[in-house]
């Protein structure tokens, strides 16, 4: 009989996964660490890539990716498997559970029963825990929620078969091992390495600091949009993407900002508890960016200068703490 | 932010539930804490609801006037755009699109109309006779 599992509640759906199959495996670790190493942290604005109309704005990398960092950084085995039909995917997870296995799943927002339906929006990369199962259905710890939930069979079934854009296809998995020796402070130094040369050095203008400017300049064009609707939508849409989908608060910088004052007690280098703070700070300066652009969502008088303003501050002090880390030479 | 400056603004789509955010505690520390809303993301949460309710509205009027199919009402209601509903059909967007008309809608067949009832998740009566929006 393995040891009983113990809900715990993150801000996002990846990494509170992981960190909850890592803990419940044996090695306890936070999100925030497990959102850090897994290099989480980005920005990219990809006006090519329409969602519902609006172009992507990610905070966060891609879904999957943190995941594939974390099993390379701290060499672990990760199996995830597909599957073609629900009826498979549905008798695998049963007898899975009742190995006494946790299993990450990818499922769909829109068809979870337990989500608010205000918050029900067609995103097909969510991840849960499944770690038991009653006369009802599945027993499921979603980190975004307080408390584990219930799911009915067949719910669970169309949230894993949804389909569109990152269709899960059933996506499950589980940790299969996970090393004796872990050398967590060279995983820190290289993902905090990469991170870096990533916002700062990516040539591309979708991507990093460079992504931002073109998101500002794009904000400067929106009063010549011929749909006068569009502007506080597009504004609108920002906020959702920056603190609706969970990310802890300001589009996942705070949450950064706590694997930083981690790493500071790992790797004994009190210049990381500066670096934490810098980041708590540029955080802030997001939460009052998603404020100016709120004032557009409800109709009040905005100008778009003073929300590029705000979002030109974003951008200069995120810099800093990126410099500041490099300078760290780790 | 500070873990007392954490928003309390208990909104509505939380129903009474928390949310983690990271604010910083004891010595500048972030770690993290429960915080009931910010009406910053309530706003921009009923916004996208709102334009989905709207839009919904005004297929289920073309509907009911004769000069759309019930596909439109059932695409809004899922919230879906054009885009995701041919995402998740597999057909091009100028299909939906030539779907949404009364006349290519009544000629559809009925593995098509099996594909959206199983997207939308409703049967196919529903699909034909889509209830009136709240």
């Amino acid at each position: 009989m393995s040891k009983p599992f113990v809900h715990s509640h993150a801000a996002h759906c990846e990494s509170g996964v992981v960190s909850s199959l890592l803990t419940h495996g044996g090695y306890p670790i936070s999100e925030a660490m497990v959102f850090g190493i897994g290099n989480g942290l980005t920005f990219a604005y990809l006006p090519m890539i329409k969602i519902d109309g609006m172009p992507l704005i990610a905070y966060r990398m891609p879904p999957r990716s943190i995941i594939k960092a974390v099993e390379k950084r701290l060499g672990l085995e990760v199996k995830i498997k597909k599957y073609s039909n629900p009826q498979s995917a549905r008798e695998d997870l049963v007898k899975m559970v009742d190995e006494g296995k946790l299993v990450g799943l990818q499922t769909s927002v829109y068809w979870l029963p337990y989500f608010p339906p205000e918050m029900r929006f067609h995103f097909n990369a969510h991840n849960l825990l499944v770690y038991g199962k009653n006369e009802e259905g599945f027993l499921i710890s979603d980190p975004v929620f307080e408390h584990p939930v219930v799911v009915e069979w067949s719910a669970l079934d169309k949230a894993r078969f949804a389909r569109g854009v990152f269709a899960p296809k059933g996506a499950c998995y589980t940790i299969e091992k996970i090393p004796q020796i872990i050398d967590l402070g060279k995983a820190i130094k290289k993902a905090i390495n990469q991170t870096c040369n990533m916002m700062l050095y990516t040539p591309l203008p979708w991507v990093g600091l460079r992504g931002m400017r073109t998101m500002k300049k794009a904000i400067l064009k929106l009063p010549n949009h011929p749909h006068k609707r569009y502007a506080s939508l597009y504004l609108g849409h920002i906020i959702r993407m920056q603190e609706e989908i969970g990310t802890g608060g300001g589009g996942f910088r705070l949450m950064y900002a706590a694997f930083l004052s981690e790493c500071a007690d790992v790797l004994g280098r009190s210049e990381l508890k500066t670096a934490s703070s810098m980041m708590g700070e540029v955080g802030d300066k997001w939460r009052v960016f998603a404020l100016s652009c709120s004032k557009a969502c409800k109709g009040k008088d905005y100008s778009v200068t003073e929300i590029a303003q705000r979002l030109q501050e974003c951008m200069e002090e995120e810099e800093k703490v990126y410099r500041f880390l490099k300078g760290l030479k780790l | 932010m500070k873990k007392e400056e954490a928003p309390q603004d208990n909104i509505s789509m939380y129903k009474g539930e928390k949310k983690a955010l990271y604010a910083s505690g004891d010595e500048g520390r972030f770690e993290i804490t429960q915080s009931s809303g910010w009406s910053v993301e309530e706003i921009a949460t009923l916004q996208a609801v709102e334009e989905f309710e709207r839009l919904e509205a005004a297929a289920y009027r073309e509907f009911k006037e004769g000069n759309a199919s019930p596909l439109g009402v059932w695409m809004y209601r899922r919230r879906m755009s054009l885009a995701t509903l041919s995402q998740c059909t597999g057909f091009w967007e100028w299909s939906v699109k030539r779907h949404c008309k009364l006349d290519t809608f009544k000629g559809l067949s009925s593995q098509k109309i099996a594909l959206y009832c199983d997207v939308f998740d409703i049967t196919s009566e529903e699909l034909y006779n889509p209830k009136e929006p709240k």
